[in-house]
């Protein structure tokens, strides 16, 4: 692990003493950096732009000074918090068993998380309304076997929009796990037990640290998107389950008000670097640690 | 390859210059679906067969916010747009071209359906649904019965908008006077909706309150009154006792290059022909006075216009004034 992160840091250090020659490498990125510069820089600035009418600050002041939206802002991070640790959670074993089980489960597996990752977002929150709906199959079903005699409130609950973010956000986890799990040398597995580790220590000292960068990658990218879920929530959930993205496109759409709704949006974005910022720190934390502890 | 290429384009360009120099192109937005279609057959084939100068592009999904950000970065290519109450206002004047009555006949409207900047094209309802197999042989008689949860259990479906009639109900449940609605009592009507809660769904799209009716879900709802008879065959039933109205109305955006085609268009789309046999095919009233007493025998009984008599008239300036500020205190009020 140590090695790897070495590894990484010496070109970057190489490329930028060099001074200004470009590598000629450099001309494959350009198509990607006028688009982005073209379809993403530009609207984000103009975006910008709009939120600060003629300068002034009286959006991000509205924000910071309303409780609605602070705490909207609190629950988007609450809940994306929750279902981040949920997603992983599942997506662990999952991705452990795609890596380590063989290629009859790995088939099995990936066909079972890539099929529904082709059906539309849309499609599959309103199918988890039929399922749990107080109407729903689980509930009716549950009504006939006697077990409940009324609906169960499984959905505009909570409950509700966890269940349906995680599913979507499960293959986003599985598959950065999957890819530094498939590349984890089990005879190191092998090597602690010849070493007296029992299969759970083994776990914890060996293998769990080194799927780490995964766990941190799929957390992270699980967390960006759940920040942003717009439909899910609003399907699923109750109206105190409210995302600040159902509150932009309110503001967008309903109130015709683009000046805060461009303000929100950018509330969204900075408290999203803030947190992407914080998981690098965690991150390089985690790794300064593993490096000491790899060196006693 | 090339050279094929470069020769059908300009053979497109060629054929497509010749095309606009022969006609003026008017591009209409609604809101598509059945009622889009309901209008192209009732409003903009005859027009085209009419005027074989004019030709009608039709664009679907009608957005305010679409049409603000066309007028205000001066790409408009909308030359017509159906949209609803809260947007054609004089509050609304920066982004819209006014009617031009020299063109259009005024007076041909019923009452408060010919503004400045808009004219009505369809008188719409949201009304109260229910479904009867849940009642039995009860039926809830207005407003005050969709707040009584022990006469009428079950879990009522709502328009998550504020300015959707949901105070104005809460109120006239309450015993408020329809004509002392304005200015809205918001806190009280909050009061009258905590006592029923728990017991309300949120619907975002009609379709969404048309599939919780449908399913079942839903005892009751307040529902566009095209999408309760859509599933009048699940036996889902209107009562008409109270109702809020909704419109739908033409605007034309500022700036358009075809502004007089427009208005033509405008005063065709709406005469009493035109309003009736829309009716065919939409159970929405028409606004022209003239063609209210002949629509069209199928939703005969079900038109909005059949039932103007309890009809809760929504101020829409008083919304345009306050909705933002009544928004959030409901967002608020959404939260806790």
């Amino acid at each position: 692990m140590t090695a790897t992160t070495n590894d990484r840091s010496v070109p970057v250090k190489a490329g930028s003493s060099r001074g200004f020659r470009l590598p000629p490498a450099f001309w494959l990125i350009v198509p990607s950096v006028l688009f982005l510069a073209l379809f993403f820089v530009f609207p984000l600035l103009k975006l910008v732009a709009i939120s600060l009418p003629d300068g002034s600050l009286e959006y991000y002041h509205q924000i910071f000074t309303t409780p609605v939206f602070l705490r909207v802002i609190g629950e988007t991070f609450r809940v994306s918090l929750i279902v981040t640790v949920v997603t992983v959670a599942i997506a662990y074993p999952y991705a452990y068993a795609m890596a380590h089980g063989g290629r009859a489960v790995l088939l099995v597996l990936t066909i079972a998380l890539l099929i529904p990752f082709w059906v539309s977002l849309l499609l599959r929150s309103f199918s988890w309304v039929v399922l749990l709906q107080n109407s729903g199959l689980v509930n009716d079903f549950l009504i006939a076997t006697g077990l409940i005699d009324r609906p169960l409130r499984l959905i505009r609950t909570p409950f509700g929009v966890i269940i349906g973010m995680v599913h979507i956000l499960l293959p986003y986890a599985v598959l950065p796990l999957y890819t530094v799990m498939k590349k984890i040398d089990l005879r190191l597995m092998e090597a602690s037990s010849i070493c007296g580790a029992s299969w759970l220590r083994g776990f914890a000292r060996v293998y769990f640290p080194l799927s780490l960068p995964g766990v941190m990658a799929s957390a992270i990218l699980a967390f960006t998107l759940a920040l942003g879920f717009y439909i899910t929530p609003a399907l699923l959930g109750s109206p105190r389950d409210m995302m600040i993205a159902q509150m932009i496109a309110g503001q967008f759409n309903e109130q015709l008000n683009f000046g805060l709704g461009a303000a929100l949006a950018v509330v969204l974005m900075v408290l999203t670097a803030i947190a992407f910022g914080l998981f690098g720190a965690v991150r390089a934390a985690l790794q300064m640690r593993g490096r000491r502890t790899g060196e006693a | 390859m090339r050279k094929t290429l470069a020769i059908t384009a300009v053979a497109a360009l060629l054929t497509s210059t010749a095309a606009n120099a022969a006609e003026t192109t008017l591009t209409i937005s609604s809101y598509g679906g059945g009622y889009q279609e309901a209008q192209s057959k009732s409003y903009f084939q005859p027009f085209m067969a009419q005027n074989p100068g004019i030709k009608i592009v039709e664009d679907s999904s009608s957005s305010n916010a679409k049409l603000k950000a066309m007028v205000e970065t001066g790409n408009v290519t909308l030359d017509l747009m159906l949209t609803d109450d809260s947007f054609g206002l004089d509050a609304d004047a920066q982004w819209l071209e006014p009617i031009d009555y020299s063109i259009v006949d005024k007076s041909k409207f019923i009452e408060g359906a010919a503004g400045t900047y808009r004219v009505a094209s369809d008188i719409e309802a949201t009304v109260l649904a229910y479904n009867a197999n849940e009642y039995g042989g009860e039926a809830p008689n207005g407003f005050a019965d969709f707040f009584d949860t022990e006469k009428f259990p079950g879990l009522r479906a709502v328009w998550k908008y504020s300015a959707s009639g949901i105070f104005e109900a809460a109120l006239i449940a309450d015993g408020v006077k329809p004509e002392d609605l304005y200015p809205i009592d918001v806190e009280r009507a909050l009061k009258k909706l905590d006592r029923i809660k728990d017991d309300l769904v949120w619907w975002e799209s009609g379709s969404q309150s048309e599939q919780l009716l449908a399913s079942g879900e839903a005892s009751m709802a307040l529902v566009w009154v095209s999408r309760a008879l859509s599933v009048g065959e699940k036996g889902v039933k209107i009562d008409w006792t109270n109702w809020t109205s909704q419109t739908g109305y033409w605007v034309v955006p500022k700036g358009t290059k075809n502004k007089e085609a427009a208005m033509k268009a405008i005063s065709f789309f709406t005469e009493p022909a035109q309003q009736i046999e829309f009716t065919k095919y939409m159970p929405y009233g028409p606004s022209n006075k003239h063609a209210v007493d002949s629509v069209d025998a199928k939703f005969k009984g079900n038109l909005p216009t059949d039932h103007l008599d309890t009809r809760i008239l929504m101020d829409a300036e008083w919304w345009a004034e306050n909705g933002a500020k009544v928004d959030l205190r409901f967002q608020e009020w959404l939260l806790q």
